[in-house]
């Protein structure tokens, strides 16, 4: 820990160079999930919109579209962009990364609403392997990682099973060495 | 063996506060109002055409004249129905007796050294076990019509999200035996005698009672050792008038009281509603701080606060995982904070009236604030003098020494980006040297500064911390900002710095991920697995309830 007990956290920030531009890591050195998830990521969010889509169109011929024009606008406007966030599904698999480290966990997810997080070994409670039915056509898994916190919220949808196994069982081998009460 | 552990039985009256009482009440008042219609449905329709009728008969005007219970009891009686009518309440009476009884029968419960298990249910049998490890604390809780009938119900809370041991009800002093039982058994720390309310002198029955009644329960060494806080009444009434609900609340009252001429009649509806939240809200608030006592027992905190409902709070230590002090505006000018914390355990879903809902102390000066911070977070560590001086400067100074926020990130905080700063705290000094009595690994708390019209300081010893997250939302993001958070269990708390300049969260994202693999690293791994068993000849037996009614019955024979 390099802080002593003279330098207090503003000192330490002023007097510490200017982030490194590929911070916290270097790009190439994250691991990603698999592209092929994006497939699945796009389908999930298409599904929604066009059941929103099928739902509006429902509502409107058994009430006879009493709605004003704005409301249409508004409703396309909404539509619109939900269909923009599922075509994004390849840019978000793509951000989505972990590294582990030498005492902890690295995660990273999302493009607009970016987050890094790091987690200890030894907080790690448990960690989950799940298939859903399209995963599994593509030979992948979600894993997730609890901890007793549930803000942690890291969860990489997309492994490659065998990579998701094996990482699983690389975390629980990390853990148990460092395991530490709540 | 755990196995071999007898059960004990609850006291005698407790499906009476379960739900009889209730029920009895509620039909006292179905027959109150609803008389008549039962009188025709059970009875022969001559009464009620006599009354109606209202005959010059003699009867017909003895019945006309007081046409209630009495007049018919002596309906009855003159037509010798009076036997029947009476047997018949009598086996109402009797069967609902018995159901009590047979409740009670079946509701038992037992502490072994494995877990505290009860048991209860006639047909649908319902075990809980609550492992002892798992406890995260032991509360008393005494609503009015408990502690008029000199009851008290004890809860025991297990870490996660699944329920809890509840013990309705025992007598007040088996309450606290049992409790101090239950503790004793989960810490670590032994001791040589339990606190034996029982071996007073008891006086007369009636004294007995009241003192049961009043009493604050708390924990008779605390008062010699002065840790206690309290709250004076007249700060607690001003500071919940003063408090943020009737700051906001209390103009749009008056605003649209003063409209009201020119406002559809539904708003004025809509106000009184309002205000009848607004009062309960206050009312309940005053029940959570009226004699509100905090003192440290040796196993954790000890909570205590109610005017119609007490309920007792322990918190063993080590379960509390964030501390925030919080000072709305309008208490600002007399200088008084509020503190609650999060535990581990604790179902941030249960709400309910007899709930402490988290709040350590429900307002209280700086002096009172380092008090709490002391007490809830370091247990008397070294280095006391600085972390008091540190932590006034934290509460109300200029913060030195703490990460500012980025002058862009007014757009995000507005006024409180003055103010807002975090800040690694050396909390506990080193004393790991050889020559020290014990060597205590160096502990490290995150502080974080934020607000203006609710200012706090919020306070989380980083061996608590689960993770660390860096996050730029969308705003953030457009200005260069970013914020980091530490995440622990769910609670009240919120452990987030927001609006920091993109290079300070980096290093501070750096830095704190270090120091909670560092303060993780050094925790030992809980004490119950390594530290023996206490041996079961130290514990008391609770009497079981027979032999409770026997000692009432041998103090009266000794008046």
């Amino acid at each position: 820990m390099t802080q002593s007990t003279q330098q207090t956290s503003a000192d330490l920030v002023q007097s510490a160079p200017s982030t490194p531009a590929q911070w916290p890591l270097a790009a190439e050195q994250w691991q990603r999930v698999s592209p092929k998830f994006a497939w699945v990521d796009v389908t999930i969010h298409l599904v929604w919109v066009l059941a929103a889509a099928a739902g509006y169109l429902v509502v409107l011929t058994l009430l006879g579209s009493p709605f004003r024009l704005f409301v249409h606008i508004l409703v396309s406007a909404v539509l619109l962009l939900l269909l923009i966030n599922a075509l994004l599904s390849f840019r978000r698999v793509r951000a989505i990364g972990y590294h582990l480290r030498q005492d902890d966990l690295l995660f990273r997810r999302g493009i607009l609403f970016e987050r890094v997080i790091a987690v200890p070994y030894g907080r790690l409670q448990l960690v989950d392997v799940t298939r859903g039915p399209l995963l599994r056509a593509l030979g992948l898994s979600r894993l997730r990682f609890v901890t007793a916190s549930a803000a942690t919220g890291v969860y990489l949808p997309g492994l490659p099973l065998e990579e998701a196994e094996a990482l699983r069982d690389r975390l629980v081998e990390l853990a148990e060495t460092r395991r530490s009460g709540l | 063996m755990s196995s071999d552990t007898p059960w004990t039985r609850l006291h005698p009256l407790s499906p009476l506060l379960r739900g009889g009482l209730v029920l009895l009440v509620i039909i006292g008042v179905i027959v109150a109002n609803l008389r008549d219609r039962l009188v025709e449905l059970f009875v022969l329709e001559q009464y009620v055409q006599e009354l109606d009728a209202g005959e010059p008969g003699e009867l017909g005007d003895e019945l006309g004249a007081n046409g209630d219970v009495i007049g018919f009891i002596e309906f009855l009686a003159a037509r010798q129905q009076l036997i029947l009518a009476i047997l018949t309440v009598l086996v109402f009476v009797l069967l609902i007796v018995a159901a009590a009884w047979l409740s009670w029968r079946f509701a038992t419960f037992r502490i072994t050294d494995e877990a505290v298990e009860s048991r209860q249910g006639v047909l649908f049998t319902q075990h809980r076990r609550a492992p002892l490890d798992r406890i995260q604390s032991v509360n008393l809780q005494r609503s009015l019509l408990a502690r008029i009938v000199g009851l008290t119900q004890v809860e025991v809370q297990t870490a996660g999200q699944g329920g809890s041991v509840e013990l309705k009800y025992l007598g007040h002093r088996d309450a606290k035996l049992v409790r101090e039982q239950i503790l004793l058994a989960t810490s670590t720390v032994a001791r040589s005698h339990l606190t034996d309310d029982a071996q007073q002198d008891p006086g007369s029955l009636i004294d007995r009672h009241l003192r049961d009644a009043a009493d604050v329960d708390i924990d008779p060494m605390a008062s010699q050792t002065g840790a206690l806080i309290r709250v004076p009444f007249g700060r607690l009434v001003a500071s919940i008038l003063l408090g943020t609900e009737v700051l906001i609340v209390l103009p749009i009252i008056i605003g649209i009281a003063i409209g009201a001429r020119w406002l559809p009649t539904g708003s004025v509806l809509g106000v009184l509603v309002l205000g009848a939240i607004l009062v309960s809200v206050l009312l309940s608030q005053l029940n959570k701080g009226f004699h509100f006592v905090l003192s440290r027992a040796e196993d954790g905190v000890r909570v205590g606060a109610g005017l119609t409902s007490t309920i007792t709070e322990t918190i063993p230590f080590g379960r509390i995982h964030a501390v925030e002090a919080v000072q709305p505006i309008g208490w600002r000018a007399f200088g008084w904070w509020k503190v609650r914390i999060t535990t581990a355990g604790h179902e941030v879903s249960q709400g309910g009236q007899n709930r402490l809902q988290n709040v350590v102390l429900p307002v209280g000066e700086v002096d009172d604030v380092v008090r709490v911070f002391e007490t809830v977070l370091h247990r008397d560590q070294e280095g006391a003098a600085d972390r008091a001086s540190a932590l006034r400067d934290a509460l109300t100074g200029s913060g030195a020494g703490f990460v500012r926020a980025s002058p862009h990130a007014w757009v995000v905080l507005w006024f409180g980006r003055r103010r807002a700063g975090m800040r690694i705290e050396h909390t506990v000094p080193d004393t790991t040297h050889p020559s020290s009595t014990h060597g205590v690994p160096p502990q490290f708390s995150l502080r974080i500064r934020r607000g203006w019209f609710n200012r706090s300081l919020v306070e989380m010893p980083l061996q608590r911390a689960q993770s660390i997250e860096f996050a730029r939302p969308i705003v953030h993001r457009l200005l260069g900002l970013a914020s980091i958070s530490a995440h622990t269990v769910l609670g009240p708390v919120l452990v987030r710095m927001r609006g920091l300049s993109l290079h300070d969260a980096a290093l501070m994202f750096d830095e704190l991920a270090t120091a909670i693999v560092i303060a993780q690293l050094e925790e030992p791994i809980r004490p119950e697995s390594d530290v023996q068993r206490l041996s079961l000849g130290a514990r008391v037996n609770t009497p079981t309830p027979s032999t409770e009614l026997g000692h009432f019955n041998e103090s009266e024979s000794h008046q």
